[in-house]
């Protein structure tokens, strides 16, 4: 999971990652409610048939579908799960959710890198004059 | 599984004839209130995708400010009578859904795309958004000083200072000559301008809707009619456009950027609308002269030459005119060496016929990737909206394919001889003037122009 965050200069890289910290504890804690996740169900599949016909723009329309049926014929040897994999995501629980959370979105097995613009050198506008 | 047991050829296979579209089935309507409907079935996924267009944009209200009806697009999905902004996200979460508000010259637009059992519900807040926004103030400061950040970003690419020049230098007074506002026209935004081309332009009279995806016709128009079938508005008044520049001669506007490692180049001349009886002609010679990969322009100052990553060629159809273009970012040393190749591809179309070979190798080209663009509801409804919105024959899409194979190298030539304006195109160079002034000047008189805009002696 990768989780990409642009935060405005008067906040700091700190304080940014505790207010994301915060919402993942707040899953962790409670969970996420029925409704939510099932908010979040129907964008999912609406996002996944939408993926079929999309990916490489007009070049190459239906590459998502053709890119699935690769992997699930190479990995799986199962082509046709194109058809099913979205049951098993559409049969999630609000309680998986959260051991979900629980389990995998700890601290002890995450990395941040954090990528800020460089100071230009005081003298550097006088380089520029120069 | 089966074993391959061919030995793969090195030579490239020949292609087989083209199949046959299968064409969907449109339907058109117009409601008792002026909104124009067209409805396109497309059974792929059980989605739809959907544009409700109006036909004014940036350029009819050009003379309160450049970018406007673009602001006023970006208000109209902030806010509405019913839903604050966080509430719109959430139901179109619910509805799984995607929506977007845009404007460009010619057109505004609300976009949208989602599960066909939502159909309704989505209407619904598209309905809400073209007839309730309530351009919140606080909304409005938050996207004005976005955008006051896009302005001060684009100043500082070479492309976007490039295009800006080359429009202004084409169209003179007229609107298409304003691609984008200053930061102070961006400061100087009222939301009273926003709301009253709002109040003037969001109007049936004005609109069109079109809808392509998995949904039966007759049911989708029964809940367009429900929806705003009591929506009412009269088409807005247009002021009359100034006639645009016609520039005579060749001329270079230089657009210094102290300290650039490259130099963009981009020439243009005025050409055509998607109306004229030329464009398909025009479309294929443009994709044999620098629109498409393998063109003459690419080969020549990509692959052979190295001069450049990426140039290309385009027509860029506005609604009242448009224009064709080359564009090139290149090396600093390679200015000269880059615009003589530029001319020389154009002058020998003009002046040679093309082989047949390379003919044919174009019409499979622009007609295979024409059959791709049909392939999905969103490439489908870009196709149909193109037709819609340039008022062209209702079986523009139907004989497309059949118009570019019948082109012959007597066409093409004659077309480049009539659009490839060699001698009165205008070229735009932007880059630093020290490395690149005196190679531009060989290719007529020189005017300078910093980042803003203001001329340099």
């Amino acid at each position: 999971m990768t989780t990409r965050i642009l935060h405005k200069p008067e906040i700091s890289p700190a304080a940014t990652v505790a207010a994301f910290d915060a919402i993942i504890a707040e899953v962790q804690e409670k969970g996420i409610s029925a409704d939510e996740l099932e908010q979040l169900k129907v964008k999912w599949r609406s996002d996944y048939y939408a993926m079929l016909e999309g990916g490489r723009g007009g070049y190459m329309p239906k590459y998502g579908l053709m890119h699935l049926l690769a992997c699930f014929s190479l990995f799986d040897g199962e082509p046709q799960l194109v058809n099913s994999i979205l049951d098993g995501f559409l049969q999630v629980t609000p309680e998986q959710v959260q051991a979900a959370a629980k389990k995998y979105l700890v601290k002890e097995n995450r990395a941040i890198v954090f990528r800020a613009p460089v100071a230009p050198p005081e003298s550097a506008g006088e380089q520029e004059a120069a | 599984m089966a074993t391959p047991t061919a030995v793969p050829s090195n030579t490239v296979p020949a292609l087989s004839s083209e199949r046959a579209v299968n064409w969907p089935k449109r339907v058109k309507s117009k409601l008792a209130n002026g909104l124009e409907i067209v409805l396109v079935e497309s059974h792929t996924i059980p989605r739809f995708h959907g544009s409700l267009y109006f036909r004014s944009g940036n350029a009819a209200v050009s003379h309160i400010s450049p970018g406007l009806a673009e602001m006023t697009a970006t208000m109209v999905r902030t806010g509405t009578a019913k839903r604050v902004s966080r509430r719109i996200e959430e139901d179109l979460r619910r509805l799984g859904a995607d929506l977007a508000s845009s404007s460009g010259q010619d057109t505004s637009a609300i976009s949208f795309a989602g599960l066909s059992e939502f159909a309704e519900p989505l209407l619904g807040l598209v309905n809400e958004l073209a007839r309730e926004a309530s351009f919140p103030e606080t909304e409005f400061e938050r996207e004005r000083r976005q955008k006051l950040e896009e302005v001060k970003l684009e100043r500082t690419q070479p492309a976007f200072l490039a295009s800006e020049r080359l429009r202004k230098v084409l169209f003179g007074d007229h609107p298409y000559a304003r691609i984008s506002p200053s930061e102070e026209q961006v400061a100087a935004y009222k939301i009273a301008d926003l709301q009253s081309i709002y109040r003037a332009s969001y109007t049936p009279e004005n609109a069109l809707m079109l809808l392509v995806g998995d949904f039966d016709p007759q049911s989708m128009l029964t809940s367009i009619e429900k929806i705003f079938g009591n929506w009412a508005g009269k088409k807005p008044s247009i002021p009359a456009a100034a006639s645009p520049a016609n520039p005579r001669g060749r001329r270079v506007y230089l657009v210094h950027v102290p300290g650039a490692v490259q130099a963009q180049i981009l020439c243009g001349c005025h050409s055509i609308t998607r109306k004229h009886a030329d464009w398909v002609n025009l479309g294929l010679t443009n994709s044999l002269y620098g629109g498409a990969f393998n063109s003459r322009l690419v080969m020549n100052i990509r692959e052979a030459k190295g001069y450049t990553y990426s140039p290309r060629s385009s027509v860029t159809p506005l609604q009242q005119y448009g224009y064709f273009s080359v564009s090139a970012a290149v090396r600093n040393e390679v200015v000269a060496a880059s615009l003589t190749e530029i001319f020389y591809e154009l002058d020998k179309l003009r002046s040679l016929r093309v082989p047949d070979a390379e003919l044919a190798d174009a019409q499979n080209y622009l007609s295979g990737v024409f059959s791709m663009g049909l392939a999905t509801q969103d490439g489908l409804l870009s196709q149909i909206a193109t037709v819609a919105l340039n008022d062209l024959p209702d079986d523009y899409l139907e004989t497309y394919r059949a118009k570019v194979r019948a082109v012959t190298p007597a066409d093409l030539q004659a077309t480049a001889q009539k659009y490839f304006d060699s001698a009165n195109m205008q070229i735009i160079v932007v880059g630093d003037r020290s490395k690149i002034e005196t190679q531009a000047a060989l290719f007529g008189d020189i005017e300078a122009i910093d980042a803003q805009g203001n001329k340099l002696p």
